[in-house]
């Protein structure tokens, strides 16, 4: 069996490392803050904007039925709930501590996976589907002066993408989604695991 | 001079100190060069982020290892399946194929790959010849279990490399 010390050897033949300058990595480490502050941003910005153009849509027609307003209130609902789950999840993120022991940091980490993981399965699905139907209240009084051919071509048309959307793109990516973040949280916790042991 | 300069200094001092080792334990963890250059631009632009969290109750230098100890953690979880190291990638050119001592280097690199991520760190650490009681600081592992924990990786290492080089 080769001694240690010899491995030790052979990790000090190791030529001398060539980083980058100091200066380059002060100003990706600025950009990256000022990215990240954007990105919040413009999150926030869709939020706002989607509440504005939802609320001056409600201004502008004068709707009849109470139908209109369940749909409309449903859909600025959904937009807002899941564009502030978004921004929440950025944040945690962000929240993120390097600076903590490795355990503590593992935890943490595994808890944003594991939201990012319920978000973008279950939430994502509930969005999806109060959209919709938000939609559907909102076409009960906005198809109804339609001819009765039109409104039947506008509903399959309309009903089969929904199906397509779900069954077919929407199942695979949820399941792409949940893979991908459960291999992420099964490697954190065998990592975890080995903090454990002895 | 301003905070904010003060600030920059002393990130260029800790920087000029420790790039390089925190390079070579990026290097031992990866076993990649490319990789260990990205982790490593990682693990500082944290350490500048964080600057204003160090109150100077640890060393400096376990201040560091620790956010590069996370980091590495943290940038495994999506390149999990890139975690063994082929020799033949990993030298870099024809010449430096046939120089033995390079090879041995890339050998190290191998055998360390083979190792679990939290001993993969440990090993580094250790090989880096930072003291026991500051590795268990920066994983947060007691002295005792530490030493355990060493013998075993130790032992682990060796055998690996012995059976790479009878092939």
């Amino acid at each position: 069996m080769k001694e240690f010390d010899h491995l030790k050897e052979i990790w000090n033949q190791q030529k001398q490392s060539t980083v980058p300058d100091v200066s380059q990595i002060i100003s990706k480490a600025k950009k990256e803050k000022r990215s990240m502050g954007n990105k919040i941003l413009i999150q926030v910005a869709v939020l706002l904007l989607s509440v504005i153009a939802i609320a001056w849509v409600v201004a502008l027609i004068d709707f009849k039925m109470a139908t209109t307003y369940i749909g409309v209130g449903l859909m600025f609902l959904t937009i807002f709930s899941y564009s502030a789950l978004r921004l929440y999840q950025a944040k945690q993120l962000k929240a993120i501590d390097l600076t903590q022991s490795p355990q503590k940091a593992l935890q943490q980490l595994e808890q944003y996976y594991a939201f990012q993981q319920f978000v973008a399965t279950k939430c994502t699905l509930a969005y999806f589907i109060l959209l919709n139907l938000g939609f559907v209240f909102y076409f009960i009084e906005v198809m109804e002066p339609m001819p009765v051919k039109m409104t039947v071509i506008f509903l399959t048309v309309y009903i089969a993408w929904m199906l397509i959307a779900y069954f077919i793109l929407g199942k695979k990516q949820k399941q792409k989604e949940y893979e991908k973040t459960q291999s992420i949280i099964d490697s954190i916790k065998k990592i975890e695991t080995q903090y454990e042991q002895e | 001079m301003t905070t904010h300069q003060n600030q920059e200094t002393f990130f260029k001092e800790i920087y000029n100190t420790y790039s390089p080792k925190v390079h070579r334990l990026c290097l031992g963890y990866t076993g990649n060069a490319m990789e260990a250059d990205d982790l490593l631009q990682e693990v500082f632009i944290k350490a500048w982020q964080n600057l204003d969290k160090f109150r100077g109750d640890s060393k400096i230098s376990t201040w560091i290892y620790r956010i590069a100890v996370n980091t590495c953690l943290y940038h495994l979880r999506s390149q999990k399946n890139k975690k063994s190291v082929d020799i033949d990638k990993t030298v870099i050119g024809k010449e430096e194929e046939s120089e033995d001592k390079e090879q041995q280097i890339q050998l190290l690199y191998k055998c360390i790959s083979e190792l679990s991520e939290s001993d993969r760190l440990i090993i580094t650490l250790l090989l880096e010849e930072v003291p026991y009681a500051e590795i268990a600081t920066i994983t947060e592992i007691s002295e005792g279990n530490l030493r355990v924990k060493i013998h075993r990786i130790k032992q682990q290492l060796s055998t690996i490399y012995a059976k790479y080089e009878r092939i």
